[in-house]
């Protein structure tokens, strides 16, 4: 090419990226993608797969992982409505996934916009699980803990436990849970113990993960907790609520500027005097079970 | 002189696409019907009030897959091969430039896939009025850009293959094309990987072909409004990758020693 023929050229390469941040401008307005799945039962892919099932389980059990990440961090309308499906399908065509079900109910029962806020679907889930693998405590154990974390049902939770210890092989505590759970300590407590359990038996993955995010989650409300009772009894002291961590750690009631588990300093309302968990921490949520 | 090149290039361009024809390249279209058929048969029994979106969805994918393999397989070898076989040296004796080559090439194959997609796009039609569903011409709103995007794939099929052999440039040429399609992906890495460097990202997702550009599939069988502006700004992302990628494969094929 002729030196002005090259100059030309290079001078129509920024002419891309102009381009195309045009046609995402506009793709931006453009409504929505809407996921579809062509075939909405396992028995209708095992029937156009024979002998492939395992493959498609595990084809069908990504789409499933990939679908959730997708409406947990991207999509606009977070509605979750194929998750059921696509778990589904997975359990159907390899009813012997534990993960499939151990996770799938996790993403179906997890409050939304985490998840999909539908905790009957995650327990039907488990159920089917426990069905076809009968000889799983893990699969009890988490249906327990869906009982106790989102349906807030002790008894039926303790019961699981209970018949999840029955189970061969099971760890021996699922029993003082199951004592825990009836009786003994309040809902935080309890919540511990279970959360303990459960990052200390999984393996390294989004189980373990979650276990130590409600752990983190746990040991910051306590330190809120805390925090809020020794801000009350400097206003008792002074007279007015502090104005600032500052005045609590003036006071010698706070060593330093307190962060939460992650690192991130607590929220501290001046108009309150009070503290929480700050909204740019990977722990806020708009509302804490207790 | 204008005239000249003119008909240089559409000699190139015919004979590209007899070339083309001749290498049975339009035998997809056999497949396609057979797909097209069974699918107006089945999918009214197997799907629950979806087979018009299911046909619509298969029709525009196999547009797209088969062009795909088309731009890819037989772009590569539009020059590669010509120079392996040595049949480059007395075209390039004759009064043809290299670069009237390139361009008839191009539109040779990009001939094809038109003759191609068009009449993917009229089995379609064909399909859905035999299985008694409307035809609305908004379907062509998603054909345009597939179109589009495969001029694109021959365009980048033909730099690969001017810089290295028909094999590793059919294994470039459809990592490319795979590696663009996931331009969402490169463009939320830091969602994942919050240690990316923003500007290598966008760095990555501009350079890279954006393949998602050009489908328009779900919006289409939805029935959205496609803005013709935005189809304006697809045409011109088109217009400014494939003239970019040319002028590069052209520059390295008239550097290259071919005596």
């Amino acid at each position: 090419l002729t030196r002005p023929a090259h100059l030309l050229l290079l001078a129509l390469i920024p002419g891309i990226p102009w381009s195309q941040v045009h046609v995402d401008e506009w793709a931006a307005r453009a409504p929505e993608r809407r996921p579809f799945l062509y075939l909405q039962t396992g028995r209708q892919v095992a029937r156009l797969f024979p002998g492939f099932e395992g493959v498609m389980a595990g084809i069908y059990w990504l789409r499933a992982v990939q679908y959730y990440g997708s409406q947990r961090a991207f999509a606009e309308e977070k509605t979750y409505e194929l998750l059921g499906p696509l778990i589904e399908i997975t359990n159907a065509l390899d009813p012997r996934m534990e993960l499939a079900y151990r996770y799938g109910a996790i993403f179906l029962a997890e409050k939304w916009p985490q998840g999909a806020g539908r905790p009957n679907e995650g327990i039907r889930v488990l159920e089917r699980g426990i069905r076809n693998i009968p000889t799983s405590w893990r699969l009890r154990w988490d249906l327990g803990s869906l009982w106790f974390f989102f349906m807030h049902d002790h008894k039926r939770a303790a019961q699981t436990f209970l018949e999840a210890a029955k189970v061969p092989g099971a760890p021996y505590w699922l029993e003082s849970l199951a004592a825990s759970v009836l009786g003994r300590g309040g809902y935080r407590s309890v919540s511990r113990e279970i959360w303990k359990r459960q990052y200390e038996n999984a393996g390294e993955g989004a189980i373990k993960e979650n276990a130590l995010f409600n752990l983190q989650l746990l040991d910051a409300l306590d330190t809120v907790d805390t925090l809020n009772a020794r801000a009350r009894r400097y206003a008792e002291t002074s007279g007015r609520p502090p104005s600032s961590p500052r005045d609590l750690v003036a006071a010698g009631l706070v060593a330093g500027v307190p962060r939460d588990p992650t690192g991130v300093p607590f929220h501290f309302d001046p108009a309150t005097g009070l503290f929480s968990i700050a909204r740019q921490s990977k722990l806020w949520r708009s509302t804490y079970e207790e | 002189m204008v005239d000249g090149r003119l008909s240089r290039v559409l000699a190139v361009t015919a004979n590209t696409f007899r070339e083309t024809v001749r290498e049975r390249v339009l035998y997809n279209l056999v497949f396609f019907a057979i797909l097209m058929t069974l699918s107006g048969l089945l999918l009214g029994q197997l799907s629950i009030r979806q087979d018009e979106k299911i046909i619509k969805h298969l029709g525009l994918a196999s547009m797209e897959v088969f062009g795909s393999l088309i731009a890819v397989f037989i772009g590569v070898g539009l020059v590669s091969k010509e120079i392996e076989r040595r049949s480059l040296y007395p075209l390039l004796a004759k009064p043809l430039g290299r670069g009237e080559f390139l361009v008839g090439k191009f539109l040779g194959l990009g001939f094809t896939l038109l003759v191609n997609v068009a009449a993917m796009t009229l089995g379609l039609y064909a399909t859905l009025f035999a299985t008694g569903r409307p035809l609305r011409l908004q379907l062509l709103q998603a054909v345009y850009p597939i179109f589009l995007g495969l001029l694109l794939v021959v365009a980048v099929a033909l730099l690969f293959s001017t810089l290295t052999s028909s094999t590793l440039a059919a294994v470039f040429t459809v990592a490319t094309v795979v590696a663009g399609r996931f331009s969402d992906v490169v463009r939320n890495m830091r969602e994942v990987a919050v240690a990316a460097p923003e500007w290598l990202v966008k760095g990555i997702y501009y350079a890279l072909p954006n393949f998602l550009n050009f489908d328009l599939k779900d919006e289409v069988v939805y029935g959205d409004p496609v803005p013709a502006r935005r189809l304006l700004w697809i045409t011109v992302y088109a217009a400014f990758y494939v003239v970019v990628a040319l002028g590069g494969a052209m520059a390295r094929l008239r550097s290259r020693d071919l005596t």
